[in-house]
């Protein structure tokens, strides 16, 4: 199979942000309350339709950007609808997941995730890009490199970075402590 | 204390570049030294945070220790023990070398710049490290690693590729093998061009061909960043002069035009004496030293070479294609949310798309991605979306905007730069696509028959452009062969649509003379059969040979075994070819004969119903054919209720594709159908009922004609239905009505024949029987 045929660059666009969206609704919602309620198949399609409906942003530089805004749109639309059908704070989904590569699962608030990620792209949007990729697109390090243009290396070290990033500020909050 | 954005930047970075020297503290207080304190406590608080998540989280992938390279022997550089030479690239000597540390086994290639070369070429050997670290691609030779060697000579350690050069690779291999390979080495060009990189150096012994049949390309040498960062000195490095473009040799620096150039000459290589003179077109046009009249990009190179494989009977991407669409269309995705925002999405990208065709050279290789994915966004709702739509009823109107989007937009990048005779053709199609959802008959459209001949007359003036160099291709002459085909659809009953059908013909044949199997000129062909026999019932009234001729075609048509991609024309075709068949037989008076080809036709609509679902196009067809049936069972003895039920049964299906939204094809089967109810009912002897449908008819031709007042198919239909109508209302005894009505299709009929749209068998039935109407009902 030819890995890169530029005449049907956009159809796959379309088609690969599709699959990768179900990929992730799949991975969100494993476990999850709301999954008896939100399909991922939905979930999915809610998302490709804001994504496309979305006026800015939609000349995207690279593949990974799109799939890392597609899976930043699929979990607001998750909030939102957390939101609406909880209300009450002891609903808010918790994402049950592991960091890739962990043996181990560890359950994080989705909130505080999707916070947390907020934060750290409005330091460095390189950072969140690779977070959105590996964590919630699941993409390996080599699929990353891939998908970004980015040397593998760089993903190596730009992930590690990232993700000491966000358990510090998971653990502190919004607020550096004082030495 | 809040976190300040400054110093997060900054510890993020550093902590990313401590990761190179995990354990050299030197190296990183180094590093640290000059930092502030709130730079230096988020650095150490991301580093423990960075241990406790590597313990509870540990990291997947291992530390690279062991490849610092600098103290080892020149034998010997970092992993890799050097075994032979096996090259001297521009710049130096390039080694087989094998990995000896024991970890597992790999050959590499390293590359040695010469002494006396790095002061001079020293750059532009770092600016290939640099290039290459952002060409990961499977066909490109992967860097593995580089650096100084203890002489202080830089080396590049690079995948080895065991191979081929391609010429050598390829010969002797079936023609659309070595066109895929080549393919193959075309998208390693065009990822590299979309990376901002020209090759600049392409040629034979550049691209291997391994024993797998991978393709990669070698030495970046030369290669050209487009995005400023210019290789110092690349300009004056060693070229190969035979697949040098002019401009090249002329001292111009290297474009991606160049690339494009010495790709087309590899190809001219693999083509000549394969006789294939379409590849040999590709290969010209590629070659072209008038850089004006290249390919503009290798995406457009790529574009044609794929649809040169088309032509091979591969339908399986197509099927996957329409899958997919199926996916994305599926549930609330539907309708007018979908419709809007694919025409914004497509507006978006072909904003930035044309307005990049135009901009400089450094940003041709960025032009172009947006350029192919406006192409394939425009196919993907011209195609997929447009056919997932024609499957729910109500949806003419939205076809036709995205039918009249893609068009257009096609139309537009043909006119840039970067278009192609492939872009074109595609074009063209897309307007033949417009020109159906606009007015063909037969389909469902938006009735605006001269909109249609204005579409086809933007796909005709497309094709028959061509390429602009040399005679038509088979394609295109195959496709203006299909215009005229459909442009016969808007002309029946006249002497204009014989001429239509004639031009079709001598089209599809000089396109079979040059694609023998092509399928689709088959098909193209055996329409214009049907066509011919159509025509000699109504222009000609010859109904006996249109018999003869239509059981021919059919024979053909059903005995051929079609691709999936044509199986649903051909399937409407058979239906359409025991449709003239049944009217050929009906007008020789042989009601059985007549009555079975309906009734065969009825069955194969049922088929394609059972397999796609109650389609707008089928209810149509599903009502024409109730009409054939209900009125040849109306002239058999005893057998008028069995029509009536039909003929009811047709006019409700067609009414429920009319509820979801106007369709003009739907429609004019309604109207006869209509017609048929009345004429049953008054044979039936119920006059008063048989007004009912009547006046239902009559108003639908009126308003038909109101919207397109000048076409001379709708004055013929409004006047066949007064004719009718006057009949019925005589039967009610309503004189001064039916007296009014005569004169109306009397007045109609005279229009017809001034406009020289007359055919001869309404000139010898119904024109005559029109003035026996007005004489009867208005008699003084």
């Amino acid at each position: 199979m030819r890995s890169h045929e530029p005449v049907r660059e956009a159809e796959r666009l379309l088609a690969q942000c599709y699959d990768d969206m179900r990929r992730v609704a799949r991975r969100i919602l494993a476990g999850e309350s709301l999954s008896a309620s939100i399909q991922p198949t939905d979930l999915a399609h809610d998302a490709a339709i804001r994504l496309i409906l979305s006026n800015d942003d939609i000349a995207l530089e690279d593949r990974g950007h799109l799939l890392a805004l597609a899976a930043r749109t699929m979990r607001r639309i998750l909030i939102d609808e957390a939101r609406k059908a909880g209300a009450a704070k002891r609903r808010t989904p918790t994402l049950m997941t592991s960091w890739p590569g962990s043996p181990a699962t560890s359950h994080v608030d989705i909130g505080d995730l999707d916070e947390a990620l907020e934060a750290l792209r409005a330091f460095s949007e390189p950072h969140a890009i690779i977070v959105e990729m590996r964590f919630s697109l699941g993409f390996t390090v080599e699929e990353t490199a891939r998908q970004t243009g980015i040397a593998e290396r760089t993903v190596k070290r730009r992930w590690q970075a990232a993700r000491a990033w966000l358990h510090d500020y998971m653990v502190t909050g919004d607020n550096v402590p004082l030495e | 204390m809040s976190r300040s954005s400054e110093v997060e930047r900054r510890a993020l970075e550093l902590v990313e570049l401590m990761l190179d020297s995990p354990d050299d503290e030197a190296a990183q207080a180094a590093l640290l030294s000059s930092e502030s304190d709130a730079v230096r406590a988020r650095v150490s608080a991301l580093q423990a945070a960075m241990r406790d998540s590597a313990s509870r989280l540990p990291t997947m992938f291992p530390d690279e220790a062991a490849d610092a390279a600098d103290a080892h022997p020149p034998e010997q550089i970092g992993a890799f023990r050097l075994v032979r030479r096996i090259g001297v690239g521009g710049m130096g000597g390039v080694w087989l070398a094998e990995r000896n540390d024991g970890l597992y086994e790999q050959k590499v290639a390293v590359k040695f710049i010469r002494p006396g070369l790095v002061r001079l070429a020293g750059a532009a050997f770092r600016a290939e490290r640099r290039i290459l670290a952002r060409l990961e691609h499977p066909g490109i030779a992967r860097l593995i690693d580089g650096g100084v060697t203890a002489e202080q000579t830089p080396y590049l350690i690079m995948e080895y590729v065991d191979g081929l050069p391609i010429d050598e690779a390829l010969h002797g291999r079936p023609l659309a093998e070595q066109v895929k390979l080549f393919l193959k080495a075309a998208d390693a060009v065009q990822f590299a061009h979309g990376r901002l990189v020209v090759h600049a150096d392409l040629k034979p012994s550049n691209i291997f061909v391994d024993s797998q049949g991978r393709v990669k390309l070698l030495d970046f040498g030369i290669a050209r960043l487009l995005d400023g960062e210019a290789a110092e000195g690349a300009d004056a490095q060693p070229m190969t002069q035979a697949y040098a473009s002019p401009a090249r040799l002329a001292g111009a620096p290297p474009t991606i035009a160049d690339d494009v150039y010495a790709l087309g000459l590899i190809l001219k290589a693999l083509a000549s004496g394969q006789g294939d003179a379409d590849l040999d077109a590709i290969a010209a046009m590629a070659s072209d030293a008038d850089e004006k009249r290249r390919y503009g990009s290798v995406a457009a190179l790529i574009a044609d070479l794929d649809r040169w494989r088309d032509q091979l009977p591969v339908s399986a991407r197509e099927a996957s294609l329409a899958y997919r669409a199926r996916l994305f269309v599926r549930r609330h995705f539907t309708g007018v949310a979908l419709t809007t925002a694919a025409l914004l999405l497509l507006s978006v990208a072909s904003a930035i798309a044309v307005q990049n065709a135009v901009r400089a050279e450094r940003n041709r290789a960025r032009a172009e991605q947006r350029f192919d994915e406006v192409r394939q966004l425009a196919k993907f709702m011209l195609y997929d979306l447009y056919d997932e739509l024609a499957r729910q009823p109500g949806t003419v109107a939205r076809r036709a905007e995205i039918a009249r989007t893609s068009a257009d937009y096609l139309a537009r990048l043909d006119l840039s730069a970067e278009a192609s005779p492939a872009l074109r053709l595609d074009a063209a199609r897309s307007y033949r696509r417009l020109a159906a959802i606009q007015g063909l008959s037969g389909t469902s459209n938006l009735g605006r028959p001269q909109d249609a001949l204005q579409s086809l007359a933007r796909a005709e003036a497309l094709l028959a452009r061509g390429d602009e160099r040399g005679p038509l291709r088979a394609d295109f002459l195959a496709e203006l062969g299909w215009v005229h085909l459909d442009r016969w659809l808007l002309q029946p009953d006249s002497a204009a649509s014989a001429r239509e059908n004639r031009e079709a013909r001598r089209l599809l044949q000089a396109a079979r003379t040059l694609a023998p199997r092509s399928d689709a000129v088959l098909l193209g062909l055996l329409v214009a059969d049907k066509n011919d026999a159509y025509d000699r019932i109504w222009t000609m009234d010859d109904a006996p040979r249109a018999a003869t001729m239509a059981r021919a075609a059919l024979a053909r048509v059903t005995a051929h075994a079609w691709p999936d991609a044509l199986a649903d024309i051909a399937a409407k075709l058979r239906i359409e070819l025991l449709s003239v068949l049944g009217e050929a037989d009906y007008q020789t008076d042989d009601l059985t004969a007549a009555l079975a080809a309906y009734q065969e036709a009825d069955r194969l609509i049922d088929a394609q119903i059972a397999r796609h679902g109650p389609m707008p196009n089928l209810v149509i067809l599903k009502g024409q054919n109730a009409f054939d049936l209900s009125g040849t069972l109306g002239d058999m003895a005893g057998r008028q209720q069995e029509a009536l039920d039909i003929a009811r049964g047709g006019v409700a299906a067609l009414r429920q594709v009319l509820e979801q939204g106007p369709d003009a094809a739907a429609e004019k089967k309604l109207l006869i159908l209509y017609g048929q109810q009345a004429l049953l009912l008054s044979d039936l002897g119920r006059p008063d009922q048989a007004l009912v449908p009547s006046r239902a008819s009559v108003a639908l031709r009126e308003r038909r004609l109101a919207a397109a007042p000048d076409d001379p198919q709708r004055m013929r239909d409004l006047a066949i239905g007064l004719g009718a109508h006057v009949d019925r209302l005589g039967e009610a005894g309503l004189a001064a009505e039916a007296c009014d009505a005569a004169r109306r299709a009397a007045t109609l009929w005279v229009r017809i024949k001034a406009l020289g749209r007359l055919g001869a068998l309404d000139a010898r039935k119904n024109v005559p029987r029109s003035s026996e109407r007005v004489a009867t009902h208005c008699g003084a």
